[in-house]
């Protein structure tokens, strides 16, 4: 240990946390500032409860509140009559998957929702969305209790519009995580990180979904962590300190929203790689620290499902209740994988047709470039097409950047290889979780935002496209990159504008 | 992959500088790229809604064929409307715009009425020019006289229970018909910017002009932000 490290531990823990927080670059605070003003720009743009599953999530925070305990499952959604009042108010079900009809527009619509908005309602006769949400973990909305109760001598949409302000700080968060990790992931490239953050940054549908109130905007921050934490450790060793990060910054994911198991296989593998890395060899001292990461992991996952068990009333752990179980269904391996390569791809002959059309184009490339509202604020058919150009040419230059750098690469490939399986595995879960809700609703569940646990790797596309011309025309790049995703993000907020408000 | 590439060597002051420029210019190319795409936008004319009666267009409600009268009550027509477009479609593609007769009542007395001019506008709308404009905001409702003959139509919207949905002669249909109301011609965005600004400061936790004055101010400050970083560039990190 070094002396100045032995100088840091004897710290008080709040200059510690002064001197690890001024160790992170001024550029970063840069692009977090970006990702939240971009955020809160989404939190003012899109009318109350527009976000996928906003009056949901709103329902869960609310409960939470009022009955000091999460919701537990429940075959169907009852929203408190303060919320349901509220919803007519703002017409959510006249507008909701209906691209024609637009939010509040007249004086006299605005006077009527004030009117609704001011009566007394109940807070308390809802159950808190325990269909839709009930099941999930409480970290989110816990938080989201915070600017809840402090609105709470206000209306529902002055509530909202400050829990939508916390989500849009955790969308700075995430990008913050984003530009960490690549200055671990790519120390010899410094130029590219301010790109792949500023990207991730201006993401349209990232900034959409993380200025609702949302726990996906949670989850997207904790998966960023869990990416930066695990890159610091492949560069520069695992540390008990370290394995703690990683631990804590899977514990987050896992406590904001059950997708983040996904994340399990390929964080273990990588805390494997890292211990053996440590101890030079597979040895039961090797495990210890990984060990020590998973245990910081799951033990609030752990406390809440003995919560659950013991005063809650809920089942211990929600997944059992929700869209993943398994009970009365007859899933089989083989559809499963099938189903798992059409859901990112395309249907091979031969293949039992489970999704329409060519998935990869239709959820996940159109998906990403615009699909806000309740799936219904879209840009015209010739923008996919179009956009297609530079979508291929960022991911052509990435390539070529990595084959330029293939030296480092081979180096790297095992780090590499678990970002990788990080990846897949991921993926694979997501994909596994929409055959469940196939086999039981005969509906599929792709949307874009299921990936966004991975926008780390998305920045790290950016910032390797921007050294795919070499290093003279990186400046150039780089800023053609953020120039795109600028532009991208103002066209899309001109037709939520014009999706809404025209 | 891993070390600084420039760590080792030591470049001219004109060397170092270059990538600087270089990024600021392609800045600001892009930038005035960008403005000019959103000047061209803003510059696109087109018809502009006065409102909608919020019924989307989600599927037939009711077919009709020869002489009948379409009726809908608890319609709010806003000030200044100039045209309808009803949900309506026919079952040959081909078929010209029928020649209905439009009213709007309110009070029992008729406000406003069209039936020359109608013009199909997309696929499963019928646009039809009503006069006079009103003057303020009326709750009334609308109703549509259908042209005599064979041709078959369908009018499209959600189903509704009776006494909320629409009437044909009198007797409920299973649904509520799709309604916008229209401004008079065709308005760029840059003239309509007042109205725009005026509907999206509804519906928030505060109103007014304010709500889109922060919201242009949201949408400009991190494009500003992230090109001052940019140009600041790589070298103060």
């Amino acid at each position: 240990m070094t002396a100045a490290a032995t100088a840091r531990q004897h710290l008080p823990a709040r200059a510690r946390l002064r001197t690890l927080l001024g160790r992170v670059p001024r550029a970063a605070w840069v692009c977090a500032l970006v990702g939240v003003l971009n955020a809160t720009a989404w939190c003012v743009l899109v009318p109350a409860f527009q976000i996928p599953d906003e009056q949901s999530h709103y329902a869960y925070v609310e409960y939470f509140v009022q009955h000091g305990r999460p919701p537990s499952w429940q075959a169907r959604d009852t929203h408190s009559s303060s919320e349901d009042t509220a919803l007519e108010a703002l017409k959510f079900r006249e507008i909701q998957f209906a691209a024609e009809d637009g939010t509040i527009w007249s004086a006299a619509e605005q006077a009527r929702m004030t009117q609704l908005l001011h009566r007394p309602a109940d807070r308390t006769n809802g159950n808190g969305s325990g269909n839709e949400v009930g099941s999930e973990p409480s970290l989110f909305y816990m938080l989201q209790a915070i600017p809840y109760t402090v609105a709470s001598g206000g209306t529902v949409i002055d509530r909202l519009q400050l829990m939508r302000l916390l989500s849009a700080l955790l969308a700075g968060l995430t990008v913050l995580f984003v530009y960490l990790f690549l200055r671990e992931a790519l120390p010899a490239v410094p130029e590219t990180w301010t790109v792949g953050a500023l990207g991730v940054a201006f993401t349209p549908m990232f900034a959409f979904i993380s200025s609702g109130v949302n726990p996906d905007a949670l989850l997207f921050a904790g998966s960023a962590a869990v990416f930066a934490a695990l890159a610091r450790a492949f560069r520069r060793g695992l540390t008990q300190r370290r394995a703690v990060a990683i631990g804590a910054a899977t514990a987050v994911a896992l406590m904001a929203k059950f997708n983040a198991i996904g994340l399990l296989p390929g964080v273990a593998l990588a805390l494997l790689v890292l211990g053996v890395r440590r101890e030079r060899a597979l040895r039961p001292r090797a495990l210890a620290l990984p060990a020590l990461a998973l245990g910081v992991a799951f033990a609030p996952l752990l406390l809440e499902a003995a919560l659950n068990a013991t005063v809650w009333q809920r089942a211990a752990f929600g997944a059992g209740e929700s869209n993943y179980r398994l009970s009365e269904l007859h899933p089989s391996l083989g559809d499963a994988l099938s189903y798992a390569w059409q859901f990112y791809l395309v249907p091979l002959p031969g293949m039992t047709h489970y999704l329409h059309g060519v998935p990869f184009r239709r959820l996940w490339l159109n998906g990403f470039l615009a699909s806000f509202g309740w799936l219904d604020g879209t840009f015209r058919p010739a923008v996919y097409h179009a956009a297609l150009v530079p979508l291929s040419a960022v991911a052509l230059l990435a390539v070529r950047a990595l084959v330029t750098m293939r030296a480092g690469v081979r180096a790297r490939r095992i780090e590499l290889l678990c970002y990788l399986a990080l990846a897949l595995a991921f993926m694979g879960f997501i994909a596994s979780a929409s055959y469940i809700s196939f086999l039981r609703y005969h509906s599929n569940i792709g949307q874009i935002r299921y990936l966004f646990p991975l926008l780390a790797g998305y920045g790290a596309l950016l910032a390797l496209a921007a050294r795919g011309a070499g290093r003279r025309w990186a400046p150039v790049l780089g800023t053609a990159i953020v120039a795109l995703a600028i532009a991208h993000d103002l066209f899309s907020q001109l037709i939520v504008i014009a999706r809404y408000y025209n | 992959m891993d070390a600084p590439e420039d760590a080792g060597g030591r470049a001219s002051p004109s060397d170092a500088r270059r990538p600087h420029r270089l990024r600021r210019l392609t800045l600001t190319l892009a930038l005035a790229l960008i403005g000019a795409g959103v000047v061209a936008t803003l510059s696109h004319a087109q018809v502009r809604r006065t409102g909608t009666n919020g019924v989307p267009l989600n599927g037939f409600v009711g077919t009709i064929a020869g002489a009948h009268t379409i009726c809908q009550d608890r319609e709010r027509i806003p000030a200044g409307t100039s045209a309808i477009r009803i949900g309506l479609t026919a079952f040959s593609q081909s078929a010209p715009p029928p020649p209905v007769h439009v009213v709007v009542a309110s009070g029992g007395v008729t406000r406003a009425s069209g039936s020359t001019g109608a013009r199909w506008a997309g696929p499963f709308q019928l646009a039809v020019p009503l006069r006079p404009r009103p003057l303020r905001e009326l709750e009334g409702s609308v109703c549509m006289r259908t042209p005599a003959g064979r041709q078959q139509y369908a009018l499209v919207g959600v189903g509704a229970v009776p006494g909320f949905s629409a009437t044909a002669d009198g007797q409920s249909l299973p649904g509520r018909v799709h309604v916008e109301y229209l401004a008079p011609g065709t308005r760029t965005w840059w003239s309509y910017l007042p109205t725009l600004g005026a509907r999206i400061g509804h519906g928030h936790a505060w109103s007014g002009p304010s709500v889109a004055l922060l919201l242009a101010l949201l949408m400009l400050t991190p494009i500003a932000l992230a090109a001052w970083q940019l140009v600041r560039g790589a070298e103060r990190r």
